[in-house]
């Protein structure tokens, strides 16, 4: 891994498109955008888009400021394994919470094979 | 290979410079990976109450003061500028630069903290902070509820701020080694890994701006 | 090779231990090698004041009654052995001490890649460790291991914050190691040290350093919250206050699962070393060996649903959870078929490491497939909570884990040492160990089967039976036990001088002298073979075949 210094113009740049973006993520926050009823959660189009934006700032610091094209075989693919099981955290747990369907679940006590038998 | 590593010191375990800076720099990526899941507990819990106490957050998001916190994104993301800036002038071996752009790094960071500090004041005089003084009357809007908002505010923006202070005594650190070290070729090694680390601070605070401070339709 | 045994007036070579004496050489040391004994220290003494919980706990059940302590001091004996045992001791154990010692060498290295961190790692964990014997002191905590909230964060009465203190100050010098070893492994092998002629120890140390790095900050920042939640009285994870319990325990198992496989991977290291050694053989195939240790680990990340059949939790994200986990058991199935194959129409040996290799397979074997049972929801649902998931978790963490743990220990003694323990008394309690394991723990399967809870300090009269068989097994293995601190200890002063290779095994930490000089290697070793060389199987009738006399010729020719 060598390590060859950036111009300036690469992190001014990334600068000024990271206060760009910032000044987008206040006035995005400002719409009104749809909620989607998906089962028991809503999908808040605003916090989707609120994150896709921040995920696009974020990529800028990754990429130009931490130079991560620079970085060696292995940050690089720890750093990804980090952000992957970090997602798997966050999917799973929401699995639960979003598949909690205890209606479904009423009167099983109370029929079925092993409550006719008893005596 | 750039030639001016040969001067720098080489740790006994290591066979050349070349080795020393790559392990030096996955070790600190690795350390960012843990951070990463360090956090990353904090933000699920935020994901969760979020879905379940949506319209207490939102309510309770009124309460923060978007313009200063967008005052520290702001802050935050020329310290970023600042700190690679030094970064930059530590491979290049000049040091005033790395002392201008670590001493400017310092200030934003410092200016951090006190728009932090003016925030969290004006939390606990509307009796904001979660404990047995909080308090919360919106009308419709379970302040038990609320307080998870401020919960999750405290912790993970608490915990973000301890992380800036950490940085700040690091920079001091490394000014006091330049210094001391001012005679002999600048080993930016620690200000490589001091970079990483500021920037990984730096992007925390861009997710949790608008997870905090932007809910839901302004 | 060098003339060890061959009785000479030669001053002492210098080796990492007698180097220097002072006590400052060893409190400041970077020696990978020193900060292991060190390690064994610390937690040789952690693993005595759990063992004590150990026995306190059987000897209350001994009797039905709830007699010889009250329900909330057993409430707090079986908390303390589990946080001790697993945070203090098992977590650390095989990674902290035969890792730092064995990994540079084994690998053609000076030291790890970051000495000082290391000696960091061992003093952030001796505060842990201090911090949970403060908790102990203040009269010890009544929460489980598990810490479950609400009753963690607002309602025990005991030091909490104290002990979760030293969790997560301990969590910490895990990650340190973990960090340590995936750097050390990736860039400071020695020139023809590719992936592939790695012994395989060092794959399970890799594995077992993914889990550390990965899920460790995740239990910290829990128990963090847990102690944020009990000193501000606040409401994260209690429901009165509106927050979820079930939260926590998703933050909770998300770590706390791997966590078990930061304890067994390191002992499936140990056992391949030991199977090639004591069957003079190479491992039956060394890639998928290899890849089980990564497979185990990622998989480990995503099957700690299966902890929380119960809890509330969706039936649908339990039953992915239970498919998960059967999954995670195929590449340890994997292991065990390729260390039996590697043994068949080997060149067995019955040395004392070798009889804690056998042991470790038929155990884990065992506490694997109960493992399946507890996997399958449907059957956990009446298992949860009784004795069969405790008697389950024993056979892989002592069964498996902690024997793994006493046969790296003993192979690995003489190189650390310089001194060979006895044999006999080796093998007699490899042994006793092995009989009072079984004894104290499998009557703990039918226990369970038949309902009995876990946690609880009385039972019905009617298992009296069988939990005297489990107290009068522990105390056969703690006898065990202890004769082996005896006999180790007696050896550093009494025992015979150890070779560079008493086992007559490849790799190269049996390449350097016993005890090896500070910086491993006089020159830095240059690999052109695969791991675990040893000649091919003997013919059917015992002699070498012709092959391999061809073989022996030629390296005659070539010496």
């Amino acid at each position: 891994m060598s390590f060859e210094p950036a111009k300036p113009k690469v992190y001014l740049l990334t600068f000024a498109a990271l206060l760009v973006l910032t000044v987008i993520t206040v006035l995005a926050a400002k719409l009104t955008l749809p909620k989607i009823p998906m089962g028991i959660m809503i999908l808040d189009l605003n916090i989707v888009l609120a994150m896709a934006i921040a995920c696009v700032k974020a990529s800028l610091v990754v990429l130009y400021f931490m130079h991560f094209k620079d970085m060696g075989q292995v940050s690089k693919v720890w750093a990804v394994a980090g952000v992957f099981f970090l997602l798997v955290m966050f999917f799973m747990t929401l699995g639960d919470y979003e598949n909690r369907h205890p209606e479904e679940t009423v009167g099983w006590t109370e029929s079925g094979p092993l409550h006719d038998a008893r005596p | 290979m750039s030639t001016h590593e040969g001067d720098l010191h080489v740790g006994h375990q290591f066979e050349d410079a070349e080795q020393q800076l790559d392990s030096y720099s996955a070790g600190m990526w690795l350390f960012l990976v843990t951070e990463v899941l360090f956090f990353g507990g904090l933000f699920l819990a935020y994901i969760i109450y979020r879905t379940r106490y949506t319209e207490a957050f939102v309510a309770a998001h009124h309460e923060l003061d978007w313009q200063l916190g967008g005052l520290n994104t702001v802050i935050l993301i020329t310290s970023s500028l600042t700190m690679a800036l030094g970064v930059r002038a530590a491979v290049l071996n000049r040091m005033k630069a790395v002392l201008g752009w670590l001493g400017l790094t310092f200030l934003c960071a410092g200016g951090f903290m006190v728009v932090k500090y003016i925030e969290y004041s004006a939390k606990f005089e509307h009796h904001l902070f979660p404990g047995p003084n909080f308090e919360f009357h919106h009308a419709g809007i379970d302040p038990g509820q609320a307080q998870m908002f401020f919960n999750l505010y405290f912790a993970m923006t608490g915990l973000h701020g301890a992380h800036v202070l950490i940085g700040m005594i690091t920079m001091i650190i490394l000014v006091i080694r330049l210094w001391v070290m001012r005679k002999q070729r600048i080993d930016f090694i620690p200000i490589e890994l001091t970079g990483l680390y500021w920037h990984f601070v730096d992007l925390v605070w861009i997710f949790l701006f608008p997870l905090f401070y932007l809910v839901g339709g302004n | 090779m060098s003339a060890a045994g061959v009785a000479t007036k030669q001053p002492e070579a210098v080796n990492y231990l007698n180097v220097d004496n002072s006590i400052k050489s060893w409190l400041l040391t970077e020696d990978h090698k020193r900060i292991g004994i060190l390690y064994l220290v610390t937690i040789s003494l952690m693993f005595l004041v759990g063992g004590i919980f150990a026995m306190l706990i059987r000897l209350e059940l001994l009797t039905p009654a709830g007699d010889v302590v009250m329900s909330d001091t057993y409430n707090k004996m079986f908390t303390m052995h589990g946080v001790i045992m697993i945070f203090f001791f098992l977590i650390p154990s095989i990674p902290a001490v035969l890792g730092n010692f064995c990994l540079p060498i084994m690998i053609g290295a000076r030291d790890v890649a970051f000495p000082r961190l290391n000696l960091a790692s061992w003093y952030v964990f001796t505060l842990g460790a201090t911090l949970g014997v403060t908790a102990l002191v203040l009269g010890g905590v009544d929460t489980g291991w598990t810490f479950y909230t609400p009753y963690s964060s607002s309602f025990s009465h005991t030091p909490v914050i104290i002990a979760v203190s030293g969790a997560f100050v301990a969590g910490f010098a895990s990650i340190f190691t973990g960090l340590n070893f995936i750097v050390t492994i990736h860039k400071m092998r020695a020139p023809g040290m590719t992936w592939f002629r790695l012994p395989l120890f060092v794959w399970g140390q890799y594995a077992t350093s993914l889990i550390m790095v990965l899920g460790t900050p995740v239990i910290a920042i829990t128990l963090l919250l847990v102690a944020v939640e009990r000193g501000l009285r606040i409401g994260v994870f209690d429901p009165a206050l509106g927050g979820d319990p079930v939260l926590f325990q998703h933050l909770f198992w998300f770590y706390s699962h791997p966590a078990v496989y930061i304890m067994i991977l390191p002992g499936m290291g140990v056992m391949s070393e030991l199977i090639a050694t004591f069957s003079r053989k190479r491992i039956f195939g060394y890639e998928f060996v290899a890849y089980s240790s990564l497979a185990i680990a990622v998989l480990s990340f995503v099957v700690w649903g299966h902890h929380m059949f119960v809890s509330g939790q969706s039936m649908y994200l339990g039953m992915v959870f239970s498919v998960l986990t059967t999954l995670v058991a195929i590449p340890s199935a994997v292991k065990i078929f390729n260390w039996a194959v590697t043994m068949h129409k080997g060149h067995v040996k019955l040395d004392s490491p070798m009889l804690y290799a056998l042991s470790f397979i038929g155990l884990f074997t065992i506490g694997g497939l109960t493992g399946l049972f507890l996997a399958a929801m449907a059957v956990d649902i009446h298992l949860h909570d009784t004795y069969f998931v405790v008697a389950h978790f024993h056979y892989v963490m002592v069964g498996g884990a902690i024997v793994a743990f006493l046969g790296a220990l003993h192979y690995w003694w003489p190189k650390m040492t310089g001194r060979m323990y006895p044999e006999p008394w080796a093998k007699l309690s490899a042994l006793i160990v092995f009989i009072g394991f079984n004894l104290t723990f499998f009557p703990q399967f039918i226990l369970g089967y038949l309902g009995m809870p876990r946690r609880y300090h009385s039972y019905p009269d009617e298992w009296q039976t069988l939990n005297v068989l489990s107290s009068a097994g522990a105390s056969i293995l703690a006898s065990g036990f202890i004769l082996v601190a005896v006999y180790l200890l007696w050896s550093l002063r009494y025992g015979a001088k150890a070779p560079a290779n008493p086992w007559d095994a490849t790799g190269l930490e049996w390449k350097t002298p016993s005890p090896p000089p500070p910086t491993n290697f006089t020159q830095r070793p240059i690999i052109t073979e695969e791991a675990y060389n040893y000649p091919i199987v003997l013919a059917k009738n015992g002699e070498p075949d012709e092959a391999v006399k061809q073989e022996e010729a030629e390296k005659h020719e070539h010496a």
